[in-house]
């Protein structure tokens, strides 16, 4: 720490740690643009597709996503019509680009019917490149034989089925639907339709929940085969913190959260699924490089993804950008030939890397070579004093080309990833919309 | 480990601290999704039963399975995820709620608006209630818009829907959602209880219409939260519930918190002071 500039850096860090920083999104100048251009998305090369479809059967009480509640496929079928408008307004500026990763994420997308599932995969086929990667997030009811089969039909390499617990009573508490009967018929079905890269949702620190509950959906997971597991700690952001509080459920204390995580990480590894680097949510039995999956590795990769659809957002080559939430805003911007952005913002070339090291250490590590490969400097050019006061600190340890959070730095990983906010940003208050 | 609906109701009705039993009626329901097999205790039907109906015989101590087949009123079966919302097709058989029409209603007709806004879409072969009936709403907009906004199981996924008292020789069956059916006065108490441990304000979304199925059932297993509601003319005129009584449902985990709440804070409500 002898640098004035390191010195700074280790400064800033505590303070952050001492605010409690939330960083989940990189900042944005307070106002956005005024209307969206029509080349918004503008671009080429590889990139990743991200369409939502928000439509569920329940609200669960732990969600913050953009979503719509109750509706039946011939309004699903209308959703399917503006996302294919909301293309073919993009569709020039989409032109240049290959995406080697699509998403469909949601909300449930595995609930449209097998019939709209296919129509609205033929809108984005064309702009598919080959041998890309295809995922579609599901809830275990909709897993069943036919929406498999459209899937598997479709491409659909990759499937992320929305578990949680497999416990009774806090299925009971997130008011989930779908029992614990039905979570491991649908592991089978995916399974056994040949889904290599299926992976499950679980979701720690949520309210009552015990270690002996933990470990035992951990280890029924693994028991069942499942190749990949996303532990997400339960978010307690206003929405969901009053969803929870009519039943009198609080969050648990940091500390029960933390030692819930260490348990993920020391039972999936020693299950094998790899996962060397703490505090990362990603683990996987699946040879995956950087044990990430491709969408993931899209963001290592610097490379734009295209969100569509309601509540989607997005970063492009020249902006970032987010979708109306509100699906009336949403239909009468593609009802009037615009655009549904709601709002959009030029992200400055000067800002991409630091835009990239914040997103990427929501990944739990920063990777030397992706960074050199997309910004054409190492990383210590950039963020030497940052990367110095945080080994200094003990915050991160650098093991081969990449930096890691140590389990130290795990505690507090959104003051380690708001370090690498720029100065420029740093006096910038707007933020894009939590949702998709 | 949870209670049981019976020993929870049991501690819930003991812990208004009266000699007598308060006047509120307790009804688990479970929903049986597409490819279960229902509960063996839960009876199916021989003729259709409304919602409200099935609620009320299930408070007497049947056990009715409700199915696209026997739910008598349409609207239930579109809240409770029998049938979809948009089938052009009317449901086949007897349905009490729209014997009175002179065109058996399809589901897509509640969506569009034409059964609830009858008279403004010039649809008086929808209409409940002979040539004078305006409708529930007064235009087709606001019968459209009543209907997207109602809380409803769609895409439509449930096989059958089964109401039970809280029965020891029903301990096994657990409880999707509770509906309470209770006069203001052991509402009040109910509320203290659900607020009890939180401070969260119980609020409360009802429209008049599809009491019942969609603000005690279909809300709070859709949100996952307590509702309330003062029931609707399906309700008062064809299940004969009781005109001093209004209904709060309850996911079970809130029902089980609230009777926590009761029994905390027995001490501090003097229920048997409220005037009856």
């Amino acid at each position: 720490m002898n640098s004035p500039a390191i010195r700074a850096a280790g400064e800033r860090f505590e303070a952050a740690c001492r605010t409690g920083a939330s960083r989940h999104s990189y900042p944005l100048p307070a106002e956005p643009v005024s209307g969206a251009p029509q080349d918004l998305h503008a671009g080429g090369g590889e990139a990743s597709l991200y369409l939502h479809v928000p439509f569920c059967s329940v609200r669960c009480t732990y969600c913050f996503f953009v979503t719509q509640i109750g509706h039946g496929a011939d309004d699903m079928g209308r959703y399917v019509a503006e996302i294919e408008a909301e293309l073919r307004l993009a569709r020039e500026a989409l032109a240049g680009y290959r995406f080697t990763s699509v998403y469909f994420g949601g909300g449930t997308p595995g609930l449209l019917p097998p019939a709209l599932f296919r129509m609205l995969f033929e809108c984005v086929a064309p702009l598919i490149a080959p041998g890309a990667s295809i995922t579609v997030e599901t809830h275990p009811h909709a897993a069943d034989a036919h929406r498999i089969a459209a899937w598997r039909a479709c491409g659909v390499d990759r499937v992320s089925l929305g578990v949680q617990t497999t416990d009774p009573t806090l299925l009971g508490l997130i008011n989930r639907d779908n029992t614990e009967p039905h979570i491991f018929p649908a592991i089978a079905r995916l399974l056994d339709a040949g889904f290599e890269d299926l992976n499950v949702d679980l979701l720690y620190g949520l309210p009552d929940q015990s270690m002996a509950s933990w470990t035992e959906t951990l280890g029924a997971m693994i028991a069942a085969g499942v190749p990949s597991i996303s532990a997400y700690r339960t978010a307690f952001i206003p929405q969901t913190r009053a969803a929870f509080k009519g039943l009198g459920a609080t969050p648990p204390p940091g500390s029960v959260s933390q030692a819930m995580y260490a348990q993920a990480f020391e039972v999936l590894n020693d299950a094998g699924y790899d996962q060397p680097r703490y505090g990362s949510s990603c683990f996987s039995r699946q040879p995956y490089p950087y044990g990430l999956n491709r969408h993931r590795r899209h963001v290592l990769a610097a490379r734009p993804m295209i969100g569509l659809g309601m509540g989607a957002y997005g970063t492009a080559p020249g902006y970032t950008y987010a979708n109306h939430r509100e699906r009336a805003a949403y239909q009468q911007a593609i009802a009037a030939g615009r655009l549904p952005v709601m709002v959009a913002q030029p992200l400055p070339a000067a800002e991409r890397p630091h835009k990239w090291a914040v997103e990427t250490w929501k990944l739990a590590f920063l990777p030397r070579a992706p960074y050199e490969a997309a910004f054409g400097e190492p990383l210590e050019v950039r963020f030497g004093p940052e990367l110095a006061a945080l080994l200094a600190l003990g915050e991160i340890v650098r093991v081969d080309d990449e930096y890691r959070l140590t389990p130290a730095g795990a505690q507090h990983p959104d003051a380690v990833a708001d370090l690498f906010v720029s100065p420029t940003a740093r006096s910038w208050t707007g933020r894009m919309a939590q949702g998709a | 480990m949870d209670p049981t609906f019976h020993e929870a109701y049991r501690r819930y009705m003991a812990a208004f601290g009266v000699p007598e039993l308060p006047d509120v009626t307790a009804v688990g329901v479970k929903f049986v999704r597409r490819g279960e097999a229902p509960p063996p205790q839960a009876a199916p039907l021989e003729m259709a039963y409304t919602w409200c109906y099935a609620v009320k015989q299930a408070a007497k101590g049947e056990v009715p399975l409700v199915t696209r087949e026997t739910c008598g009123c349409v609207m239930a079966a579109i809240a409770l995820g029998l049938v979809a919302e948009d089938d052009p097709e009317p449901l086949p058989g007897f349905r009490q709620y729209s014997q009175n029409m002179t065109t058996p209603p399809a589901p897509i007709d509640y969506k569009e608006g034409r059964v609830f806004g009858c008279a403004a879409a010039g649809r008086m072969d929808l209409a409940l209630y002979g040539a004078d009936d305006p409708g529930r709403f007064a235009t087709v907009e606001a019968s459209r818009r009543a209907f997207a906004e109602m809380p409803k199981i769609q895409p439509a996924c449930m096989d059958a829907v089964v109401a039970f008292p809280p029965e020891a020789e029903l301990a096994d069956l657990v409880p999707d959602v509770v509906i309470l059916a209770l006069t203001p006065r052991e509402t009040v108490r109910t509320v203290q209880a659900l607020t009890f441990a939180t401070g969260e304000r119980f609020e409360m979304s009802t429209l008049g219409v599809g009491g019942f199925s969609v603000d005690l059932t279909a809300a709070p297993y859709v949100n996952g939260r307590p509702n309330g509601s003062f029931m609707c003319v399906g309700a008062r005129v064809i299940a004969r519930w009781d005109g001093n009584l209004n209904g709060i449902g309850l996911p079970w985990r809130h029902f089980l918190a609230m009777v926590e709440g009761m029994q905390a804070s027995a001490k501090g409500y003097p229920f048997a002071r409220y005037p009856a």
